[in-house]
């Protein structure tokens, strides 16, 4: 597996403030990049600057080629959908099918991969929230680009839409031999299809791999609803629990142990309402680098 | 070509079409209902000038400044250069092809303006019997008339696209279309009219000397300011 995008110490400055702090990126070809990290972090500005949309202050960016020399083609769709409302679905994709210089038969590819074949004669104008993103997907796929940049691609769909969109990235990883770099505050719905993941923070990497080698660093745990006292009867027993901010009565303990946490507690007559395992997931990682996940999200 | 093909496809159920039809159509109306209006006959040479006045003062700047406006919106609302300044190629191509559809738009005002101008002259001709205008209908004289003061206008209109293509806000082309057009009536008679951008087509109807003076600041300052406005708008940043 060889590399598709490569960057290395960038950094972007916007008013003395770093938005980008010397953030280094590598994503293996044919891979689901999973890029996270809070708002603000420096995901958006760091597509814009993949794009050449916003200059670099430092750094280096690497896309690996097409043969012959040629940069591969980025399709992108970064924040929100470009749509020209007066347009309808099919004109709006033939504008860049004419500027890309692709085959007239590639809106149509393009429009049945995002299921908007039925919509594409109706002014975009009219599109709900979950169209218009699909509408913006399909522009970034018209050329066959080797490199996507989706920065929140799911934003506006419903959980349908985002099982769509998942499936769409599956396959196209498999089947059009993509490259993929998703940008989501939806840990789950990036857990359930990435095959990498980078997680930035102020700016910086500050984790990144294959993501079946983050799960597995991340150590299980048990999800609890107790009482106020319950912190106190686990530590007196060597175990580590953490309230979940925003719900109250609820507690994250550090093992893999469910029926030692279950036994503390009702021997020592603290009420246990609910007790689920967890395994090592995303969000855990996510929480010990970032914080809070809620807040991310 | 395919980027001036888009660009103009771009445009299609637009309001700017609506605009380069209604800002022609409104004026020709007008002078329709001022014939109508008028005790004494009057020359075709002088309805045609006279029409063509009101154009260049106040409707061929405020239609440009609007016009602008909408074709820069065209990206804008749409987040249009998020997607297209990250196509593969030469950025400037897609800010070329903005400055000639506002060429070609402008065209196509002036055009239906002399339509327009000579129906409407004839329309209130018949309507009062056929005594109210004399001489001959001035259809070469009105044509080169206007086409020049679409040439004239190339500096305002370049300087009204560079700000509305800049500024991510609606209003400061605004302000400027306004302002400059307030300024291009107030120093209408002044000598320093020949040097004001919103006043440039208004010197076609001067002495020779001064429309050859206002045609030569328009047409200079516009190859000037063209490759200048194209390479600032290509190396802006786009957050």
């Amino acid at each position: 597996m060889g590399t598709a995008l490569s960057v290395l110490g960038l950094a972007k400055h916007y008013g003395g403030r770093p938005a980008v702090n010397g953030l280094d990126m590598t994503v293996p070809r044919g891979a689901i990049y999973g890029f996270l990290g809070r708002n603000g972090a420096g995901k958006t500005t760091t597509m814009r600057m993949l794009l050449g949309l916003v200059r670099p202050d430092a750094g280096s960016i690497a896309i690996a080629d097409e043969g012959g020399g040629n940069p591969a083609r980025i399709g992108a769709l970064i924040e929100a959908p470009t749509v020209w409302d007066n347009l309808t679905g099919r004109e709006n994709l033939d504008v860049t099918r004419r500027l890309l210089r692709s085959d007239a038969g590639e809106v149509d590819r393009v429009l049945a991969i995002v299921g908007l074949s039925a919509a594409a004669a109706r002014r975009a104008g009219g599109y709900s929230l979950g169209m218009r993103q699909r509408l913006g997907i399909a522009r970034a796929l018209i050329g066959r680009p080797r490199l996507l940049l989706l920065d929140e691609p799911t934003n506006g769909l419903d959980p349908d839409g985002i099982a769509d969109v998942r499936r769409l990235l599956a396959r196209l990883v498999t089947e059009e031999d993509v490259t993929v770099v998703v940008s989501s505050h939806l840990l789950d719905e990036v857990e359930r299809v990435a095959t990498h993941i980078g997680l930035v923070a102020a700016g910086k990497m500050v984790v990144e791999g294959p993501i079946a080698s983050l799960r597995a660093g991340v150590s299980p745990a048990v999800e609890v609803d107790s009482d106020e006292h319950a912190v106190k009867v686990l530590a007196a027993v060597g175990l580590t629990a953490s309230p979940v901010r925003g719900e109250p009565g609820r507690l994250i303990v550090e093992t893999d142990a469910p029926e030692h946490v279950a036994a503390t507690l009702v021997s020592a007559g603290r009420p246990v309402m609910r007790l689920v395992r967890r395994e090592g997931r995303l969000e855990h990682l996510f929480s010990a680098v970032c914080g809070d996940v809620k807040e991310a999200a | 070509m395919p980027v001036l093909f888009t660009e103009l496809m771009r445009l299609r159920r637009s309001l700017a079409l609506w605009l380069v039809v209604a800002a022609p159509l409104s004026l020709a109306a007008l002078s329709f209902l001022i014939l109508l209006d008028r005790p004494k006959p009057v020359s075709w040479q002088i309805f045609a000038d006279g029409t063509a006045a009101i154009w260049a003062y106040l409707m061929l700047p405020m239609a440009i400044t609007a016009l602008s406006v909408l074709l820069a919106q065209v990206e804008q609302a749409a987040r249009g250069w998020d997607h297209l300044l990250a196509l593969p190629g030469w950025r400037g191509r897609f800010f070329a092809a903005k400055v000639a559809a506002l060429a070609l738009l402008a065209a196509a005002m002036s055009v239906l303006l002399v339509g327009a101008t000579m129906l409407a002259g004839l329309a209130a001709d018949a309507v009062r019997g056929g005594m109210i205008l004399t001489g001959e209908l001035p259809l070469p004289h009105l044509t080169w008339l206007v086409a020049r003061m679409w040439a004239a206008g190339s500096l305002m209109a370049l300087l009204q696209l560079w700000v509305a293509l800049r500024a991510r806000s609606f209003v400061p082309p605004l302000v400027l279309g306004i302002g400059g057009t307030l300024v291009g009536v107030v120093t209408a008679s002044a000598k320093q009219g020949v040097f004001v951008p919103w006043l440039l087509a208004v010197n076609m109807l001067s002495t020779p000397e001064r429309a050859t003076m206002a045609m030569s600041v328009a047409l200079g300052g516009t190859g000037l300011l063209l490759p200048l406005m194209l390479m600032d708008l290509t190396t802006a940043e786009r957050r």
